[in-house]
């Protein structure tokens, strides 16, 4: 292909996202360096703030556990997936699809209806006289996690589906006909062939639970707030435009930083000493 | 090998719990109280038609429609010959723009939705629909590009080898050759795209403005002050919609060609 076309079939794409999207992030980010002359006050006064830093740390902590149990019920799960039988196997693939297609609000709403005061849980555990009062899980830190869980787990499974369905069959089969239980298959074959798959998934859930918006909003209420919920507010609600900027910057930043040190960590890793396809 | 116990009934919790809430709350739309109940009494559609006569949701829901329409269309416009002319070319510089225009994935979208008010709407004083088009351009034109550019690596090109022998001319080869052969590809990112747009929720609540409001968004409001089984039936709705979505993809490049 000539350079010329090549640079007339790129070039739109390149200025769109150029202006629409790195020229926006830059002007929003900026004001958070040079306000008040060019320095990291802003930086400094926010993250020694014990409420911001309490904000910042609830985001980490919530978006590692929220991680941990999708790789915990993940990786079972996508196994159990990429045995079945063909016909099974897409039936069970569509099922985990199809949250994922779905609007984030509504499987908002589906938690709050199981959380909530008078939901699902309170209800059953009332009925079996369990507890007297119903208990608060709605507004909490716990309905966050459910609600992240419930948003990335599928998207966990499918990542880490894929991968499994790409692991040579023969190398199982070797490893049960040399007398593996099949326990020992999952921990001593699987999971060490899938390792940058189940990084890769993390990766999606943790900076898909660092960056919710929609979850930590109506499931964990203004007690709880998250760095995307404090986002909002600070922009929206109090026009507070360099911090939110600043806000901008430092989940930017979070998400590559894990994005990148995730990536030298599978490199590192890596067990199977191929490229798969 | 099947007999894998403790896989097995993580599994399968799992899958209930992956299940069981979209099913819960799919049933309560069907009740007759006025608030949500599990399991329900009696059986009634009518809050389909409240749903239905509730204006702030019919009128965001068609906002929703034609800006996710519009979107995908201009993202495929774009995103066609732009994956085109990075899998023709397969240099070191294709590869970094390939990620480059993938990034608008990987930035927050609440991050996205606050840099795209402030400048498109505060300092440009671009109008709703222009800055709600461009930002939901942002969102469609990652999945445009990566599922164009997956299938047109596997194109054959000996095809478009024995179009150009013929006298084809390469606009003419584009059009009459590749495109006809992509057409499973082009409409699962279409509808790939139709679907993140019509479901973004951070981008909107930031570029909304005046009488013009998404679905998400709306739905957003609608909860704050309307608990009950309105919000169950539009909710079934929703899913009824991913449902046949999912369905179109199935039918023309298969579901794991898209995740």
């Amino acid at each position: 292909m000539k350079k010329s076309i090549y640079t007339t079939l790129v070039l739109p794409c390149f200025i769109l996202v150029t202006v629409v999207l790195i020229v926006p992030i830059v002007m929003i980010v900026i004001p958070s360096f040079t306000e008040g002359g060019l320095s990291l006050t802003h930086y400094i006064t926010f993250l020694s703030d014990p409420f911001y830093q309490g904000i910042l740390w609830r985001t980490l902590k919530l978006s590692v556990i929220t991680t941990l149990i999708c790789a915990l019920f993940g990786i079972p799960t996508a196994y159990f997936i990429s045995i079945q039988k063909k016909s099974v196997k897409s039936l069970l693939q569509a099922l985990v699809m199809f949250p994922l297609l779905t609007n984030a609000v509504v499987r908002g709403f589906a938690w709050m209806n199981v959380l909530g005061r008078n939901g699902l849980i309170n209800k059953f555990l009332m009925s079996l006289s369990l507890i007297e009062e119903p208990l608060s899980l709605m507004y909490t830190e716990l309905a966050i996690v459910v609600g992240s869980v419930y948003l990335f787990l599928p998207l966990m499974i499918t990542t880490l589906t894929s991968v499994m369905e790409n692991i040579d069959s023969d190398l199982v089969n070797a490893t049960l006909s040399l007398g593996a239980k099949p326990y020992q298959v999952f921990f001593k074959v699987i999971i060490p062939l899938c390792f940058s798959g189940i990084l890769v998934g993390s990766v999606l859930v943790f900076t898909g639970t660092l960056s919710a918006y929609t979850t930590p909003s109506l499931l964990g209420g203004n007690q709880n707030m998250m760095l995307a919920t404090l986002l909002y507010q600070q922009a929206n609600q109090l026009s507070n435009w360099t911090n939110a900027g600043m806000i901008s910057l430092i989940m930017i930043v979070l998400s590559l930083t894990v994005m990148k040190g995730m990536n030298r960590l599978s490199k590192r890793l890596d067990k199977r000493g191929y490229e798969h396809a | 090998m099947r007999k894998n116990v403790g896989i097995n009934s993580i599994a399968l919790i799992t899958l209930l719990f992956i299940g069981l809430p979209l099913i819960m709350i799919a049933t309560t739309a069907f009740g007759e109280a006025a608030v949500i109940q599990f399991p329900i009494q009696g059986f009634t559609f009518k809050w389909f038609g409240d749903v239905l006569n509730t204006r702030s949701l019919m009128t965001s829901l068609w906002t929703s429609v034609r800006l996710a329409v519009i979107a995908s269309m201009i993202g495929l416009m774009i995103g066609l010959p732009t994956s085109y002319a990075l899998t023709k070319n397969n240099s070191k510089m294709s590869q970094r723009l390939l990620s480059f225009f993938l990034s608008p994935n990987l930035v927050p979208g609440i991050v996205m939705g606050f840099a795209l008010f402030k400048t498109l709407t505060l300092t440009f004083r671009l109008t709703v629909w222009t800055s709600l088009i461009l930002g939901h351009l942002m969102i469609v034109l990652p999945y445009t590009i990566r599922i164009l550019a997956a299938s047109m690596r596997e194109l054959d090109p000996s095809i478009e080898e024995a179009a150009r022998s013929l006298g084809c001319k390469p606009v003419e080869t584009f059009i009459r050759v590749v495109i006809p052969n992509l057409k499973g590809s082009i409409f699962a990112a279409l509808i790939m795209s139709f679907i993140n747009s019509f479901n973004n929720l951070p981008v909107s609540l930031f570029l909304k403005g005046p009488g013009v409001n998404t679905l998400p968004a709306a739905l957003m409001n609608h909860l704050e002050y309307n608990f009950n089984p309105t919000v169950s039936a539009l909710s079934v709705i929703l899913m009824v919609i991913t449902f046949v979505m999912m369905l179109l993809i199935e039918k023309t490049i298969g579901l794991s060609e898209v995740r």
